[in-house]
């Protein structure tokens, strides 16, 4: 059964789809992942680059999807041929590749080669020896299907229970939400976090194991260019992977190459998005009639913002120069503030991402007057004897929005009145900005509202769409208080809420934040925040 | 084997579900969804914390293999309003245990001995947060009578201070002195420094 559904996504998906699970097949294998390509216009027609098992030969892999079919020889002569050349005669350069002597080269298919093809490749490496150089090696689908199937072992879902939630996952529809609670179900049952005593080596491997359960199951949204699917899917497959290394106690260090695929294709699937706003920023839905997308466009532009917000700040992080998509994302920020919404607790992780964007590139105290707005928001929309309009972060737009436009006869059935999710963290990132006569304006009606948080049993379990075992925490803070104070609690920042792991990357912190709003935290935030300041 | 109508069942199980939670407690009570954990915990203005563990409360509809056929549905809305409203009992003894818990820690009670007077309410009321409207008026809590001769004790002390002037102006006095008390309040609303 696993193996046929393995061949009929293989057969289903694009170049980016395999990727990822073909790099982790290749750490099984013992190569070492050097560069992993971002399919978008910088292509440097070398898909992966990676150390060959003996630690010093360089290889190059270009990846081909053929839909699952057999590549005939007018594909070969139009689109394959000159890749050949490209792969075989170019040098790899790198800078982590310092080596003199030959590379390897190898093409990899998600079908076969017809025998025309055979011929014709066989020649072209006759050539290449004559040449003195090496030869180029094809992977051909069964060779990829054996490498994916050998990877899954004994960890993919075999129970019926999650057979279905992977099934109903691949038949998804790939312009819709990505089901985010069925799909870190999956990774939760696809993963040894039920077993005892897991040794270091099966934990890696599960590992690479669910990179190929995310990237089939998600395989309707890749085709769809859903690019905000995919980074949910990898935020998710990323945050599950911590969760099971924090448990097992599993050095950073031993998965290290492991994370970095996961956080590149986390990267590249902001980088396609920004690509994809840079061609058309009206970001309309051609799919369905403007009247109904026009209620959520600035839901849309909030998403958007807060996402381009962290992609920004990545770049900056990773110290990519200032380019045309630098400037861009600059101006796309400053002109959508106004339109930014605030919906629901829901959209806070949006709103602080691009807050923390908005603020490197605006000098004024626009950004931190922002911060006062979302907190003269919350109090307003929360307080006591109001309706409560403010959602919590459990609510997303598909529960909320129709209760907001009022075309939802019943009522939702939830309170959230003198309760906030988020107020605690925003007003401490107000209060950092020493801003003391507005805060003491606003402080009797901060005071009427209930700081809400949860912590899990195990602080692991904080990377887990959902706990059963945890506290839901209240706090009521004292009307009085002093400024000092509060600003002496507003400067902690060791992040003891969040777990140790998620430390080492900051940026990534954001990203799961925005996937999983409810797991918003002041501990957390108030350690970005000095991160940030520190970069 | 025949089709299992799973949509259909799904449809039901969701009706039979909301009509067990629909039903409310009779008196005006704000309730929040918790949507993971076991525990809930409020941290006081003070630090302390009090901790309170999930409790599982559960009803059962049984149906028996002799009335699978002659059962109507209207027969089993009934048997579901019934269970709904066992459900609902249980939920609000075990609101009520939590209550007294806590208002017996900080002596919080007052003990009328079976016969509930003008007095008791006062002091019922002074022991009370009273807040008040933007309009100055106050904002009474809910009064939840536990049984109907309570309820006609409550109605009674509630006409005694409505017409008796000696009642009327204690209560006068009490509310003047909590609004007072909840101005201090209000007032101590401060960052201070």
């Amino acid at each position: 059964m696993i193996e046929r559904i393995i061949e009929n996504w293989l057969d289903k998906a694009n170049e980016r789809s395999f990727q990822i699970p073909f790099c982790y097949a290749l750490i099984n294998e013992g190569y070492t992942i050097i560069h992993s390509t971002k399919h978008n216009i910088m292509e440097m027609g070398k898909d992966i680059i990676a150390i060959d098992p003996d630690g010093k030969t360089p290889c190059a892999f270009q990846l081909k999807n053929v839909n699952g079919s057999k590549l005939n020889l007018t594909m070969y002569r139009s689109d394959l041929e000159n890749q050949l050349n490209s792969l075989v005669y170019n040098k790899i350069v790198h800078p982590s590749i310092e080596y003199d002597g030959q590379h390897k080269s190898f093409i990899v298919i998600n079908g076969e080669l017809d025998e025309a093809v055979q011929i014709s490749i066989d020649q072209f490496n006759r050539a290449v020896k004559d040449k003195g150089l090496m030869p180029i090696k094809i992977v051909t689908k069964g060779q990829l299907l054996k490498k994916f199937i050998d990877l899954q072992d004994k960890l993919w879902p075999s129970e019926l229970k999650s057979l279905k939630e992977f099934l109903e996952i691949y038949v998804e529809d790939g312009n819709g939400i990505l089901p985010k609670e069925k799909f870190a179900n999956l990774l939760l049952n696809s993963l040894p976090f039920h077993q005892e005593k897991v040794k270091d080596k099966e934990c890696i491997r599960s590992i690479a194991s669910a990179s190929v359960i995310c990237s089939s199951a998600i395989n309707s949204f890749t085709i769809c260019n859903n690019h905000f699917a995919e980074f949910e899917a990898w935020v998710i497959y990323l945050s599950y992977t911590l969760a099971l290394a924090e448990q097992n106690n599993i050095k950073i260090k031993k998965i290290k190459v492991e994370i970095e695929i996961a956080l590149s294709a986390i990267f590249n699937s902001l980088q396609r998005l920004c690509d994809e706003i840079m061609e058309n920023e009206n970001l309309d839905d051609k799919g369905n009639p403007a009247i109904t997308d026009v209620p959520l466009y600035n839901i849309k532009i909030t998403l958007l913002s807060g996402l381009m917000g962290i992609y920004a700040l990545w770049m900056k992080r990773n110290q990519v120069e200032i380019n045309e998509c630098s400037s861009f994302l600059n101006d796309f920020c400053l002109k959508n503030l106004k339109k930014l919404k605030f919906w629901g607790e829901y959209a806070m992780p949006q709103l602080l991402s691009y807050y923390f964007y908005f603020r490197e590139i605006d000098a004024t105290p626009n950004s931190d007057f922002m911060l006062y707005s979302l907190i003269t928001g919350i109090t307003y929309m929360n307080k006591p004897r109001s309706p409560g309009l403010l959602p919590n972060p459990y609510y997303d737009v598909d529960e909320v929005m129709p209760y907001i436009l009022g075309i939802e006869k019943s009522s939702l059935n939830d309170s959230f009145r003198t309760s906030s999710y988020s107020l605690e963290s925003v007003m401490h990132l107000f209060v950092r900005t020493n801003w003391k006569q507005h805060m003491k304006n606003i402080w009797p009606k901060v005071t009427k509202i209930d700081f809400e948080s949860f912590k899990p049993e195990n602080p692991w379990e904080y990377y887990f769409w959902n706990c059963d075992g945890g506290t839901n925490f209240v706090k009521i803070i004292s009307p009085l208080q002093k400024w000092d104070d509060l600003k002496k609690e507003s400067e902690e920042n060791c992040g003891k809420e969040i777990p140790t792991l998620m430390k080492e990357f900051p940026i990534f912190y954001l990203c799961f934040l925005i996937v999983f709003p409810h797991r918003l935290n002041s501990s957390g935030i108030r350690w970005i925040d000095s991160e940030l300041k520190n970069c | 084997m025949l089709p299992n109508y799973q949509k259909t069942k799904d449809k039901l199980n969701k009706f039979y579900i909301e009509r067990m939670l629909g039903r409310k407690y009779g008196f005006p009570i704000q309730s929040k969804k918790l949507f993971e954990g076991d525990k809930s915990a409020i941290i006081r203005e003070d630090g302390k914390i009090d901790e309170t563990e999930f409790k599982k409360i559960g009803a059962t509809i049984s149906i028996t293999y002799e009335e699978y056929g002659d059962l109507t549905f209207p027969e089993i809305l009934e048997r579901v309003d019934e269970k709904a409203k066992e459900f609902s009992l249980k939920k609000t003894e075990f609101m009520f245990d939590k209550i007294n818990e806590a208002v017996s820690e900080i002596g919080n009670v007052v003990d009328c001995k079976n016969d509930f007077k003008v007095d008791h309410l006062l002091e019922l009321i002074d022991k009370m947060l009273i807040e008040f409207d933007e309009h100055g008026k106050p904002i009474f809590p809910v009064f939840i009578p536990g049984s109907k001769d309570v309820l006609e004790k409550f109605q009674n002390v509630l006409t005694q201070i409505d017409t008796v002037p000696k009642y009327k102006k204690s209560m006068k006095d009490l509310l003047e002195k909590k609004k007072l008390q909840f101005n201090d309040r209000e007032n101590n609303r401060k960052l201070v420094g």
